[in-house]
C-alpha cells in the first residue's frame, strides 16, 4: 500500500512538465503562483493528458509513465521556447489551503480503502484503464463487436487513459489507490475556482462555498465510484469559469486554458459534447466571435482521432435513439422534468443549483450583473435541458435511466451551481459592482 | 444475435445497471423524517435575511453565512457518513475487495471458481463460459451479458472473455467436461463448475 501511494504521488508529479507546458504554451503561467499554480499544473497536466493519451493509445502506444514524460518534456520544450511566464500571480493563502485540505483528506482516507463496486465502473470505465495498463492493444480488447465485455465501447476513453497512467505509478492494477486520482480532480476544479473567481469574491466567502463543494455529499461519493461523471464535471466546470474569466476580463490565455480542459471534457464522456455545446451558445453572447471560433474549432479538432477510430472500427452510438423517438416520448417531459427538479433540491447536493438560481434570479430582477445571472441562468437551463432530451432519447426507457443514473449526470450541472455559488450570492448580497481591486484590501 | 449496447445485461441483482448505490446511504444518514426540505427553506430564509441586513452588516460576512448554513446543517452526517464508509472499506480482505462481486446476482457466484482462475490462467489467455444445466433454458447469449460475467471479465483481466465457444480455457457453468465434450488437458472442479485448460 505504502509503495502504491508513493508511486501515485509520483505520477501526479509526473505530470507537472506537462502541465507546466500547458500553462506556459497558454500564457497561462504567469496569472498563478506558488501552491496555487503547482496545483493548477498538476490539474492542467491530467486535462492534457486526458485529451492526448486516446491518440497515442490509437497509435499503439500504451499510456506509461515515459510516454507522459516525454510528452510532457515535448510540451515543455515548446512553453519555454514558444510561451510566456510573464504575469502578476494569483495566489492562495494558508487558511484556504487548510479549509480543503480537511474535506480532502478525509475523502482521501475513504479513498484508498474503497473497493471498486459500481457497476458501470468494472464494466465500462476500469475494465478499460486494466486493459490499457496491461498493455492489451485497445482495438483487440474492446473495439471488436462481442457479446461479453467490454460493453459500451462508442465512450472515450480518455480517463480510461489515464487511470492507466496512475495505474502504472502505482505499481499494479491497484484501484483502490486509483480513488485518489477522483480526489485530485475535485481539489484541481477547487483551484481552478479559487483563481478564476478571487478577483470577484473576497476570500472568506470563496472559502466557505468551495468548502461547500467539496463538502457536497453528492460529489464526495460519486467521485469514489470510479465512474467518469465527476471528472467529466470538474474539467466542464473548469472549462466554463476559464472562458467565462476570459469573457469578463478579454485576456485570450484563459480561453486557451479553458480550451485544454474542454478537450478533456469532451475526451471523457459524449455527455461532454451537449454540455460544451450548451456553453458554447451561452459564450456567444459574448460577441468575441473570432477567438471562440478559433478556440471551438481547435478543441474539435481535438476530437477528431476519436471520430476516426470510432468510424473505422464501428462503435456506433446504438443506446442513443432518434430525434422520432424523443418525439414520442415528448409525454413524459413532465414527469422527467419532476424526477430531475425532485433530485436537485435532495439534501446531498447542499442546495446548490436553487440557490445559485435564487442569486442569479435576485442579479436578473434586480438589473445589475445581469450579464452574469442571466448567463448563468440560460447555461444551467440549456445543460439540464440537453440532459432531459438524453433521457427522452435514451434505447433502455426514459425512467429506468432516469432511476438509473439521473443522480449522477447532474453532476456537471451542480457542480457548476456550487461552484460559482460564491460570486452569485456575493454580487446578489453586494448589491452593487465592486471593482476587483477593491476585493484586495 | 442481440443489439450490442442496446441490451448490455441481464439483471438480476438487488441495483440496476448504473445505479451506484449511494443514494439510499447517504440519503439516509441525511435526511430526518421531516428534514426533506426544511434545510432548504433554512437557507433561503438566511439568504433572504442577508439581503436585507446588507445595508448595515459587512457583506461578506453575510455572503459567507448563507454559504455556510447547508454545510452546517450536513456536516455530522456527512463526517460520520465517511467514517463509518472508511471503517466499513478498511475491514475488508483482499479477496472480499478485489474478486468477491460487489453485487449480488442471484445464482451467478462462484468465487473460488474466480479466485483460482486469477492464478491458473496466463494474462494472454482467452476464456470463454459455457453455461449448461440449471442455465441451459436461458441460453448462453443471455448468460454471456450478465453482470456476473462482466465482472469476472474484469477482474480476470487482461485475460480476455470471449462469446466465441472456442477458447484457450473453459468455464463450465452447472455442467462437467464430460457433458460439453470436451478432452481437457487440465480441470478442477469448484462446485457445480468446471474450471477447463483446453
Amino acid at each position: 500500500m505504502t509503495a502504491g501511494l508513493f508511486g501515485f504521488a509520483g505520477a501526479l508529479l509526473g505530470l507537472l512538465p506537462l502541465g507546466i507546458g500547458v500553462l506556459l504554451l497558454t500564457r497561462t503561467w504567469g496569472r498563478f503562483a506558488g501552491g496555487l499554480r503547482i496545483g493548477i499544473a498538476i490539474f492542467a497536466g491530467a486535462a492534457a493528458a486526458t485529451a492526448l493519451l486516446p491518440p497515442l493509445v490509437y497509435m499503439g502506444l500504451s499510456p506509461t509513465i515515459p510516454v507522459v514524460l516525454v510528452t510532457g518534456a515535448l510540451a515543455l520544450v515548446a512553453g519555454l521556447r514558444f510561451g510566456s511566464r510573464s504575469g502578476n500571480g494569483e495566489r492562495i493563502g494558508a487558511l484556504p489551503t487548510l479549509a480543503f485540505a480537511l474535506p480532502l483528506g478525509l475523502l482521501a482516507a475513504r479513498a484508498v480503502v474503497k473497493p471498486l463496486d459500481g457497476y458501470d465502473a468494472f464494466s465500462t470505465w476500469s475494465i478499460k484503464a486494466r486493459f490499457l495498463y496491461h498493455g492489451v492493444r485497445f482495438s483487440e480488447a474492446f473495439a471488436a463487436p462481442s457479446l461479453v465485455p467490454p460493453l459500451s465501447r462508442q465512450f472515450p476513453i480518455g480517463l480510461p487513459s489515464l487511470e492507466a497512467y496512475f495505474l502504472h505509478g502505482i505499481g499494479s492494477a491497484n484501484f483502490r489507490i486509483l480513488n485518489l486520482l477522483f480526489v485530485v480532480l475535485l481539489a484541481g476544479l477547487a483551484l481552478v475556482a479559487w483563481a478564476c473567481l478571487r478577483p470577484w469574491v473576497s476570500p472568506l466567502p470563496l472559502t466557505a462555498g468551495l468548502v461547500l463543494l467539496l463538502l457536497m455529499p453528492a460529489a464526495r461519493d460519486q467521485a469514489l465510484t470510479a465512474y467518469a461523471d465527476v471528472p467529466l464535471a470538474c474539467l466542464w466546470v473548469s472549462a466554463v469559469l476559464l472562458v467565462g474569466l476570459w469573457l469578463a476580463r478579454g485576456e485570450p490565455a484563459h480561453l486557451a486554458l479553458g480550451s485544454v480542459f474542454a478537450a478533456a471534457a469532451l475526451a471523457t464522456k459524449r455527455d461532454a459534447l451537449a454540455l460544451c455545446v450548451a456553453f458554447l451558445l451561452v459564450a456567444l453572447l459574448g460577441r468575441r466571435f473570432k477567438p471562440l471560433a478559433a478556440a471551438t474549432l481547435a478543441v474539435a479538432l481535438t476530437t477528431l482521432p476519436w471520430r476516426i477510430f470510432s468510424a473505422v472500427n464501428d462503435l456506433h452510438d446504438k443506446d442513443v435513439g432518434s430525434v422520432s423517438q424523443i418525439a414520442n416520448r415528448a409525454g413524459d417531459l413532465p414527469d422527467v422534468l419532476d424526477r430531475l427538479g425532485g433530485f436537485l433540491v435532495e439534501q446531498p447536493y447542499l442546495g446548490a443549483v436553487p440557490l445559485a438560481a435564487f442569486a442569479a434570479a435576485i442579479l436578473l430582477l434586480r438589473g445589475e450583473d445581469r450579464r452574469l445571472g442571466g448567463a448563468f441562468l440560460l447555461l444551467l437551463g440549456l445543460s439540464l435541458g440537453a440532459l432531459v432530451l438524453v433521457y427522452l432519447s435514451g434505447t433502455a426507457g426514459t425512467f429506468y435511466l432516469l432511476r438509473s443514473s439521473g443522480r449522477r449526470t447532474l453532476l456537471p450541472a451542480t457542480l457548476l451551481a456550487a461552484t460559482l455559488l460564491p460570486l452569485l450570492v456575493t454580487r446578489a448580497i453586494e448589491g452593487r459592482r465592486r471593482s476587483p481591486s477593491s476585493l484586495r484590501r | 444475435m442481440p443489439a450490442l449496447g442496446a441490451r448490455t445485461f441481464i439483471h438480476s441483482g438487488r441495483r440496476g445497471r448504473s445505479a451506484t448505490g449511494w443514494e439510499r446511504s447517504i440519503e439516509a444518514s441525511l435526511v430526518g423524517e421531516n428534514g426533506r426540505t426544511a434545510w432548504l427553506y433554512v437557507t433561503l430564509g438566511v439568504f433572504l435575511a442577508a439581503l436585507v441586513l446588507a445595508r448595515v452588516l459587512p457583506r461578506g460576512l453575510l455572503a459567507t453565512a448563507v454559504l455556510v448554513v447547508p454545510v452546517a446543517w450536513t456536516i455530522n452526517a456527512t463526517v460520520s457518513h465517511d467514517l463509518t464508509k472508511l471503517r466499513r472499506d478498511a475491514d475488508l480482505t483482499p479477496v472480499e475487495a478485489t474478486v468477491v462481486p460487489p453485487i449480488r446476482w442471484a445464482g451467478y457466484r462462484n468465487v473460488p471458481l474466480l479466485v483460482a482462475a486469477k492464478r491458473l490462467v496466463p494474462a494472454d489467455a482467452t476464456i470463454t463460459f459455457l453455461p449448461g444445466g440449471r442455465w441451459r433454458a436461458q441460453g448462453r447469449d443471455a448468460y454471456l451479458q450478465s453482470g456476473w460475467v462482466r465482472w469476472v471479465a474484469f477482474v480476470l483481466a487482461p485475460r480476455l472473455v470471449v462469446d466465441t465457444p472456442k477458447a484457450d480455457w473453459l468455464i463450465l457453468v452447472d455442467q462437467t467436461p464430460a457433458q460439453v465434450g470436451v478432452r481437457p488437458r487440465a480441470a478442477w472442479r469448484f462446485g457445480q463448475d468446471w474450471l477447463v485448460k483446453t
